[in-house]
């Protein structure tokens, strides 16, 4: 494909996309058989061309209100959002904030935003790509987790996708092309929590040691509510204003993707936490990774160890499924995955065998990490992969079922019933809690009997878990982590039991 | 008294072992229990006569009323009746994974009997004791002075006081509890652990509370059934003896522990947890979740940022100990402490090399501490160390709670030495600058949402405790 060099393309952008909108509102689905022919990519050719690139087009909306054929597909406002509300552009600078600085004191790091150092993975450029990132003209690490950090590098799609023909494009070849299919909620969700997860091998790993040196804690991870506060640039398929648009994407209008991401991307958590306790009791102490070495305690339950000792102490109160005083594995990731299971057998009853498996994995995760403090190295990997390949096939499912207002429901009473009775721990709860506002908002009018008692126990349950997320820019990393441990502090599962019996309450009978 | 420490250690764990073997002769078997004299533990009943050491005078004259005294108030004689309570139900269910606390029976459980009744106890091994002997009186008397089997009747009569402390020890079973260091390995036994009696981090998770011994601190607190006044015309040095004894045999108790420890983590089967992070600080990760404690500002002076603490209460205190008394060096990194130290702060110490050393630093305690029992700690000496336990090095690291709470109880053992001698010491200005020191340190108590009870030094503050220890040294004679 000849194009005119990236470097004119401003001035063109508006135009071509225009052209292309028009063209997509024009001709949707029925020419999709004429798609371009299939890419011959090495992944690695695919080049960061920086976020300068993007905002030539997606920093103005109004340039495109002037052309009425066009379709709105995307806001056009994306960097604007980013730039000015999105916390993530601040993820460089923070490294040379005051306590990137004290933490790179600690550390003993002359350069944070070196490699090596292991910050820059996931505060600026993924350690994979890095090659491809730093030391190029364009791309610049200071700018914080931008545009190609979730979107994928640029230099093969940058100027193709905004043309019709793009549109026609698979998953596959899109992702040959080095763009990362983001509108797959399991994609989407991989990308998010390769950071607040971790990813090892693109060196997105936080250690024990980063945290003891005042990396705030990594907190349980609701996809759905993450994107909300990021704040969203996009708008999800089913807010698309465009009813073309809507259809030309394949959309099943009805369909609720915020409770299907959190379904998915709590598969996702689970996969990917799995995954780096996998990779993690293989290192041998050669890897180039920053810090991954074996054990660490960060692949451990943080709040099992970093506890105020008090009595009663509902850890002690609540029991030990197996030796007490050896941390497990985070609770959290498991937290919403019975409720995966749940949804795929309102389709098929013989999706009830996965729990039987599930369970199975979970025990020999739960045997082999606590056999011994830090547990049984080589049988803890091998669990942890085989859980990481079985969540794999639930994604995958998970993705290609259906959601709408009756399903979220019903989930909704399903998840309620069976934590009822389970005292949580607080990233448990408040994964739970996350999910259960974001099904509740997903089941339209059918709630509206009792609805702001629920909004009132919301309420309570927000207060408690602090479910509010620090979105934009100005927040002060001191406050909120002041905030945040202590809520961790004060948590008693009896409080949240409490809260969810009010709610179950409030909800028609199954 | 010429009895080697260590060659006493190993005594009583033969004794302990022939006990469970039945083979030292004299130690009755089953067909001896008609002749209750000879089984080891006799029970108090044997004790309590009212001609012995049951005199019921009004109030408790100590001679001849010790077993009367202990029973109104030694708290050890609850040991086992605790163990019904609860909290140590509560303990038991956990560790065992119980349903309910109904369902625990920890005055069953040899785990458990084995500190709240006395060192050593089996359930199975019936016939070392006596049909005589209550697991209801707790720690006993056999508890601290041996098993009377063999002295019960020998310990009446006339030409037992000519007999020495080993011939009572080796030929008798009884235990020297006048001599302050084989007194304090008594204590040390089940208040920081021998062998497989191990309060461990499992137990401590499930609910135990942690142990932490002071030598000193603990004999002042416990109602004596005996003369202090004896004791110190026995030790003119008694308060800076029992101080110095204590870490010394805190250390080497810890040390056996450890090395204990290690090897039960061994075999390939082995479900002894190693690590085991009851060696280490509680407040290394159990520390208060603010900002201040979360990283940054709470540098305490760990070798590795993230890295656990070792030893923090059961290492002696070598920088206020003088090296010419215990020949430890404050700056310990090239002895074997500082070895194991170096070993025991990576993430998953190598067990076999640890066991080896433990077993090294515990004999060179082992020597120190025989040493230091034979002689006289001098009044220079000990103002010496009271110096010492007050100072505090020029951009040094900050006191954990941990080192905190160890450097109050040297300073009140310390202070307490130097009244010994100079009354001066005990004036009402040190003691309240003391008063004020502990408060620093007192676990500040905070009740949550639902009535819980905060029991980490929540809020500890170094500083406060720094400016609390500066204003006691400047309340001190000759400061």
């Amino acid at each position: 494909m000849t194009l005119f060099p990236w470097w004119k393309w401003g001035t063109m952008s508006a135009a071509v996309v225009a052209v292309s909108l028009a063209t997509l509102a024009a001709e949707p689905r029925a020419n999709r058989e004429e798609a371009p022919a299939p890419v011959e990519q090495d992944a690695s050719k695919n080049k960061y061309l920086g976020n300068s690139n993007c905002k030539q087009c997606h920093n103005d909306p109004d340039q495109f209100k002037q052309a009425p054929q066009v379709q709105y597909f995307v806001k056009y406002d994306e960097y604007d959002t980013w730039i000015t509300k999105d916390k993530h552009s601040l993820a460089y600078s923070n490294l040379l904030g005051e306590r990137g600085k004290k933490m790179a004191t600690l550390l003993g790091i002359s350069d944070p935003t070196e490699l090596k150092a292991g910050c820059i993975g996931c505060h600026g450029a993924g350690q994979a790509e890095a090659t491809n990132r730093i030391g190029t003209e364009l791309f610049n690490p200071r700018v914080g987790v931008s545009c190609e950090n979730c979107h994928g590098p640029s230099s093969n799609w940058s100027q193709e996708h905004a043309l019709p023909e793009f549109r026609k494009r698979t998953t596959e070849d899109r992702e040959k092309l080095g763009m990362i299919d983001l509108r797959s909620p399991a994609i989407q969700s991989a990308q998010c929590l390769s950071c607040h997860l971790g990813k090892s091998d693109e060196g997105k790993v936080v250690t024990h040691e980063m945290y003891a040196a005042g990396h705030p804690p990594l907190p349980s991870v609701e996809v759905a509510t993450f994107s909300d506060f990021i704040p969203r640039h996009w708008w999800l398929v089913g807010e698309k204003p465009s009813d073309k648009v809507r259809q030309a994407s394949g959309f099943v209008e009805g369909t609720k993707e915020r409770t299907r991401l959190s379904l998915v991307g709590a598969a996702v958590a689970l996969k990917t936490s799995m995954q780096l306790l996998a990779d993690e009791t293989k290192a041998d102490g050669s890897t180039t990774v920053p810090g991954l070495s074996w054990p660490d305690y960060a692949r451990f339950d943080c709040w099992s160890c970093h506890h105020d000792l008090k009595r009663e102490s509902w850890r002690q109160v609540r029991g030990y499924q197996r030796a007490p005083g050896r941390p497990p594995v985070s609770e959290w990731p498991l937290a919403i995955v019975k409720l995966g299971i749940a949804r795929l057998e309102m389709d098929d009853p013989s999706a009830r065998s996965l729990t039987g498996e599930l369970l199975g994995h979970q025990k020999a995760i739960l045997d082999e990490a606590t056999a011994r403090p830090y547990g049984r190295k080589a049988a803890l990997g091998t669990a942890a992969g085989q859980f990481a390949a079985w969540s794999d096939v639930l994604i995958q499912r998970l993705s290609a079922a259906r959601y709408d207002e009756k399903v979220a429901l019903k989930l909704l009473r399903k998840l309620v019933d069976s934590v009822i009775d389970e005292e949580l721990d607080y990233d448990a709860a408040r994964q739970i809690a996350w999910t259960i506002k974001i099904l509740v908002e997903d089941t339209g009018t059918q709630l509206d009997a009792n609805r702001k008692a629920i909004d009132a126990v919301l309420q309570s349950m927000e207060t408690g878990l602090n479910l509010k997320l620090p979105a934009g820019r100005d927040y002060k990393i001191e406050d909120e982590l002041g905030k945040g441990l202590q809520t961790i502090n004060d948590y008693e599962p009896a409080l949240f039991q409490k809260d969810l019996k009010t709610l179950a309450g409030l909800l028609p009978a199954a | 008294m010429g009895l080697n420490l260590h060659d006493h250690r190993s005594l009583v764990a033969r004794l302990g072992l022939a006990f469970l073997l039945g083979w030292i002769p004299n130690v009755a078997r089953a067909q001896d229990l008609r002749s209750g004299e000879s089984v080891g533990w006799q029970g108090t009943g044997s004790c309590a006569a009212a001609a012995c050491h049951g005199g019921r005078t009004v109030p408790l004259a100590l001679k001849g009323s010790e077993y009367t005294f202990s029973q109104a108030y030694d708290p050890h004689n609850r040991a086992y009746s605790i163990l019904f309570d609860d909290r140590s139900r509560t303990i038991e269910k956990n560790l065992k994974h119980l349903r309910t606390i109904e369902e625990a029976r920890p005055f069953e459980n040899d785990t458990c009997l084995r500190c709240h009744v006395y060192q050593g106890f089996s359930s199975e091994a019936k016939w070392t004791r006596s049909p005589d002997f209550a697991l209801a009186d707790g720690v006993s008397c056999e508890g601290c002075h041996g098993p009377a089997g063999k002295w019960l009747t020998a310990h009446t009569e006339l030409g037992w006081k000519g007999l020495s402390d080993t011939q009572k020890l080796v030929d008798f079973g009884m235990r020297p509890t006048k001599d302050l260091l084989a007194r304090g390995q008594s204590c040390v036994e089940c208040h920081v652990g021998l062998g497989s009696t191990d309060v461990n981090h499992d137990l401590i998770a499930a609910g135990h509370p942690r142990l932490f011994f002071e030598y000193g601190s603990q004999l002042a607190k416990l109602p004596k059934h005996w003369k202090v006044g004896d004791d110190k015309r026995r030790n003119p040095d008694y308060e800076a003896k029992v101080f110095v004894l204590g870490q010394l045999l805190t250390a080497k108790a810890s040390l056996d522990l450890l090395e204990s420890r290690a090897i039960r983590s061994l075999p390939a089967d082995s479900t002894s947890p190693w690590p085991e992070f009851a060696e280490y600080s509680c407040f290394s990760c159990h520390h208060e979740l603010t900002p201040r404690g979360w990283g940054a500002a709470n540098a305490t002076g760990s070798a590795q940022r993230g890295s656990l603490q070792w030893g923090t209460w059961s290492l002696p205190l070598a920088g206020i100990l003088p090296s010419d008394l215990t020949g430890l060096k404050a700056d310990d990194s090239s002895s074997t402490f500082g070895s194991l130290r170096a070993l025991m702060t990576v993430a998953d110490p190598d067990a076999s090399t640890v066991a080896v050393r433990a077993r090294q630093a515990s004999a060179d305690l082992a020597r120190l501490a025989e040493k230091v029992n034979q002689g006289t700690i001098a009044p220079e000496e000990v103002r010496s160390m009271l110096g010492q336990s007050l100072k505090f090095a020029d951009n040094g690291p900050k006191l954990d709670w941990d080192g905190a709470a160890r450097r109050y109880l040297a300073i009140v053992a310390l202070d307490k030495a130097a009244a010994d001698f100079d009354p001066r010491y005990s004036d009402p200005a040190v003691v309240n600058g003391l008063e004020k020191l502990y408060q620093g340190l007192n676990l500040p108590m905070r009740v949550d949402r639902r009535g819980g009870i905060f029991d980490s030094p929540y809020r500890f503050d170094p500083d406060r405790v720094e400016v609390e220890i500066r204003s006691v040294q400047a309340a001190l004679p000759n400061h």
